[in-house]
C-alpha cells in the first residue's frame, strides 16, 4: 500500500491553506473558462505561464490541474443551456443535454452531468493514485529508442483520431514538427530554419502556437460565423435535485463512463474527446429507452460527462510517469514541468514526491470543491453565458496579446501570434485540428534527442528501433493506427461507389 | 456537431463543394512548400563531428519528406474525393475587422502604448461581431486596458509599455 502512504504525505501538501487558495482559484477558474465558449485550459494554462513561474512548483501544479478539471465540469453547462459545445470534451453533450433543457429538464441535465463528473473525477483520480506508480516501473525500463517508439506512436494517435481525417491529422502534426526545428541545434548550436530571423533563435515559444492556434484562430472564426450560427441560451428550469428515476439511470452510465474514460485518458488517444463519444455509443444501444436518445436522454448525458471527466484524470498518468503529454492541456503542462527545470518521468517521483503526491492529492479535494461550485452556485456561471459575444471575444484577445507580448517584451511574438492566428483559422475552416500541433511542436524537439541519443548509443545502427521488442511493437502500433483508418476508409469508399453507381 | 459537416445536394452545395476542394488542393500546396522549404534550409548546416553520427540534417529531412508526403496525399485527394465535404460560409468584413484590431495592436503598442492599442484591439474585434454603439464599446475596452496596464504592473508586476500614457506611471 505504498501508494496511498504517498498520498497521505500528498495531502500534508495540498491541505496547506497557500495550496488550498490555489486550488480553489484552479477550480474556479477552471470552470469559467470552461463556460466561456472560445476559451479552454490549453490557452488559459499557455497564458498563465509567464505569470506563474514566480510561484512554488507546487502551487502552480495544483492550479494547472484544477484548471483541467474545472474545465470539464464548466464546459457541460455551456453545452446543456447553449447549444455550443463549451469544451471538446463535451461536444456530444450538447447534442442530448441541450434537447433535455429545451424540454425543461435543464436542471436535472446540469446535476447528473455534475455528479457523474464528480463520481468520475473521483474514480479516475483513485485510477491515477494506484497506476502512476505501476506505469513508473515500466517507465524505468525505457531507453532513448522506447521513448522514442512511444513519442512516434503518441504522435500517430493524435493525428489520426482527431480531426476530419488522417491526413488533415498528420499534416497538423508535422506543421507543429517543422515550427519546433527553428532555433539553436542542441547539439551542433547551429541555427536551423531562422531565415536570418534573430528573434527566431529561440525558437517559437510554445504560448504563441498555443494562443495564437486557440484563441486569435477561434476568435476569427467565430468571428466569420458569428452572422451564420444562431446561439440561444435556455434558462435552466426543473429541480436541479433529481428524481428516483434520474439517480437510477444516471448511475450506471457514470460508472460505466468512467470505466470507460479513464484507460482511454491514459493510453495515447488524444485526451478527452473520443471516450465520450464511445460513451454515447454505449448508452445509446445499452439504453432500454432508445427512442429517448435524440430527444433528450438523460443517459446521454451522464455517461459522457462521466467519461470526459475521467479521460481528465487518465491523460495525468503518462504525463506524470512518462513526461508524454496526449492532450494539448498536458503538453502544456509538460511546457510548466520544463520552466521549472522539472522532468516529469520515472525520477520525478522519487526526487519530487511532494509536488506529485500534493498534486494529485488536491485533485481529490478540487472535485469536492467543483461539485459545491457546478451544484449549488449554478446560478453565477450561468450568468457568464450573458457576456455579450463582442465584448467576449475582444477581451480574449486581449488577453491573448498581453500574454504574447510579456513573454518578450517584442512586438515580433505579437506578428508570429497573428500569422499563427491566421493559419489557425485556415486549419479551423478546412477541419485540420489544431491538438496535433501543438503536441508536436512541444514533443518534436524532445523525440528528435532521444532519437540521436537511441542512435548514438547504438552507434548509428538503425536497427536499434526494431531489435528492442518493446520499441517494434510501439512502432508497430504506430504504423497501424495510420494505416488501418486509410485502408478502411478506402475499402469503404470503394463499397460505397459500387452501391452507389448502379442508381445514378 | 455545427451544420458545415453535412453534405448539401442542392446546386448551390456542389459549386461550394468544388471550392473546397480547391481549397484542399491549396492545403496540400502549402503543406508541401513547407517541406521544400526545410529541405533548402538544411542543404546548408554541417553535418557535426562524425563520432555523434546523426547530424543536425536527418530529423529536419524526416519531418521534411513527411511533410511533402502528406502534401502530396492532401492534394492527391483533392481531386479524387472532390464532394467530400462543402465549405463553410464565412464573413469576410468580420474577418477583416479581426484583422484591423490585431493591426492596430501590433503598430501601436510600442509607440501610442498598451492601452490605446488594447482599446482598439477591442474596439476592432467587438464590431468583428456585429456591435454597433461606438463610444460606449471604446469606453469599456479603454476601462478594461487601463485596468489591464494597472492591474498587471502593480498587482503581477509585469511591465506592459505605457506609451503616451508614462505620466501615470
Amino acid at each position: 500500500m505504498e501508494p496511498l502512504y504517498s498520498l497521505l504525505h500528498g495531502f500534508s501538501v495540498a491541505l496547506q491553506p497557500t495550496n488550498l487558495f490555489w486550488a480553489l482559484l484552479g477550480v474556479t477558474l477552471g470552470t469559467g473558462i470552461g463556460v466561456l465558449p472560445g476559451i479552454g485550459p490549453a490557452l488559459t494554462v499557455a497564458l498563465l505561464l509567464p505569470v506563474t513561474y514566480t510561484l512554488p512548483p507546487e502551487s502552480a501544479f495544483i492550479m494547472f490541474a484544477g484548471i483541467l478539471y474545472g474545465g470539464m465540469y464548466g464546459g457541460s453547462t455551456t453545452s446543456i443551456l447553449l447549444n455550443t459545445p463549451g469544451e471538446s470534451g463535451s461536444i456530444v453533450t450538447a447534442v442530448e443535454g441541450n434537447l433535455m433543457a429545451r424540454r425543461g429538464r435543464g436542471g436535472a441535465a446540469l446535476a447528473t452531468a455534475a455528479i457523474g463528473s464528480f463520481v468520475a473525477g473521483t474514480i479516475g483520480t483513485i485510477g491515477l493514485t494506484f497506476f502512476a506508480p505501476v506505469m513508473v516501473e515500466i517507465g524505468r525500463n525505457f531507453g532513448a529508442a522506447e521513448y522514442f517508439a512511444l513519442m512516434v506512436l503518441a504522435f500517430t494517435t493524435v493525428s489520426a483520431l482527431l480531426g476530419s481525417s488522417v491526413l488533415r491529422g498528420l499534416a497538423s502534426l508535422f506543421f507543429g514538427l517543422a515550427l519546433g526545428l527553428i532555433g539553436l541545434d542542441v547539439q551542433t548550436g547551429q541555427a536551423r530554419l531562422t531565415f536570418g530571423v534573430r528573434p527566431l533563435l529561440d525558437g517559437i515559444d510554445v504560448v504563441v502556437l498555443a494562443v495564437g492556434l486557440f484563441a486569435v484562430g477561434e476568435t476569427f472564426y467565430a468571428a466569420a460565423r458569428n452572422r451564420f450560427d444562431r446561439e440561444e441560451i435556455v434558462a435552466v428550469r426543473g429541480s436541479i435535485w433529481m428524481t428516483r428515476e434520474d439517480w437510477s439511470r444516471s448511475w450506471k452510465p457514470w460508472l460505466r463512463g468512467s470505466a470507460l474514460g479513464f484507460p482511454l485518458g491514459c493510453v495515447p488517444a488524444g485526451g478527452t474527446e473520443i471516450p465520450t463519444f464511445l460513451s454515447y455509443m454505449i448508452e445509446k444501444r445499452l439504453s432500454k429507452r432508445k427512442d429517448e436518445f435524440g430527444q433528450g436522454a438523460i443517459e446521454g448525458v451522464a455517461g459522457p460527462e462521466a467519461a470526459n471527466n475521467a479521460a481528465a484524470a487518465g491523460v495525468l498518468v503518462p504525463l506524470l510517469s512518462l513526461g508524454l503529454p496526449t492532450s494539448s492541456t498536458t503538453a502544456i503542462m509538460l511546457v510548466a514541468f520544463q520552466q521549472y527545470g522539472l522532468q516529469p518521468g520515472p525520477l520525478l517521483f522519487t526526487n519530487e514526491a511532494g509536488l506529485v503526491w500534493g498534486m494529485i492529492a488536491s485533485l481529490y479535494i478540487g472535485n469536492l470543491m467543483l461539485l459545491v461550485l457546478n451544484l449549488p452556485l449554478i446560478g453565477l456561471w450561468v450568468r457568464l453565458l450573458t457576456i455579450p459575444k463582442p465584448f467576449l471575444y475582444g477581451g480574449i484577445l486581449v488577453f491573448a496579446s498581453i500574454g504574447t507580448y510579456t513573454l518578450n517584451n517584442s512586438v515580433v511574438d505579437l506578428i508570429l501570434l497573428f500569422l499563427i492566428g491566421t493559419a489557425g483559422f485556415a486549419m479551423r475552416v478546412l477541419g485540420v485540428p489544431v491538438a496535433p500541433a501543438v503536441i508536436g511542436l512541444i514533443l518534436g524537439p524532445l523525440a528528435e534527442t532521444q532519437f540521436r541519443r537511441a542512435l548514438a548509443i547504438a552507434q548509428g545502427d538503425w536497427t536499434v528501433f526494431l531489435t528492442s521488442p518493446l520499441s517494434a511493437a510501439l512502432l508497430a502500433a504506430a504504423a497501424l493506427v495510420v494505416a488501418a483508418p486509410m485502408i478502411w476508409r478506402a475499402a469503404m469508399g470503394r463499397s460505397l461507389a459500387a452501391n452507389t453507381a448502379t442508381p445514378a | 456537431m455545427s451544420g458545415e459537416h453535412t453534405v448539401e445536394t442542392t446546386g448551390a452545395g456542389r459549386t461550394r463543394a468544388s471550392r473546397y476542394s480547391w481549397a484542399e488542393a491549396s492545403l496540400g500546396a502549402v503543406v508541401s512548400a513547407f517541406g521544400l522549404i526545410i529541405f533548402w534550409e538544411i542543404a546548408g548546416l554541417d553535418a557535426g563531428p562524425t563520432y555523434a553520427r546523426i547530424g543536425p540534417r536527418v530529423f529536419p529531412a524526416g519531418v521534411a519528406t513527411g511533410l511533402l508526403l502528406i502534401g502530396g496525399g492532401l492534394m492527391a485527394s483533392a481531386f479524387l474525393r472532390p464532394q467530400a465535404r462543402p465549405m463553410p460560409d464565412l464573413d469576410l468584413p468580420a474577418l477583416l475587422w479581426v484583422g484591423n484590431g490585431l493591426l492596430a495592436m501590433i503598430l501601436l503598442i510600442d509607440q501610442a502604448g498598451f492601452v490605446f492599442a488594447a482599446a482598439a484591439l477591442f474596439a476592432g474585434v467587438a464590431r468583428a461581431f456585429g456591435s454597433r454603439g461606438s463610444i460606449r464599446v471604446l469606453g469599456i475596452g479603454l476601462t478594461l486596458a487601463l485596468a489591464c496596464q494597472f492591474g498587471f504592473s502593480y498587482g503581477l508586476g509585469v511591465e506592459l509599455p505605457w506609451g503616451l500614457l508614462s505620466f501615470l506611471n
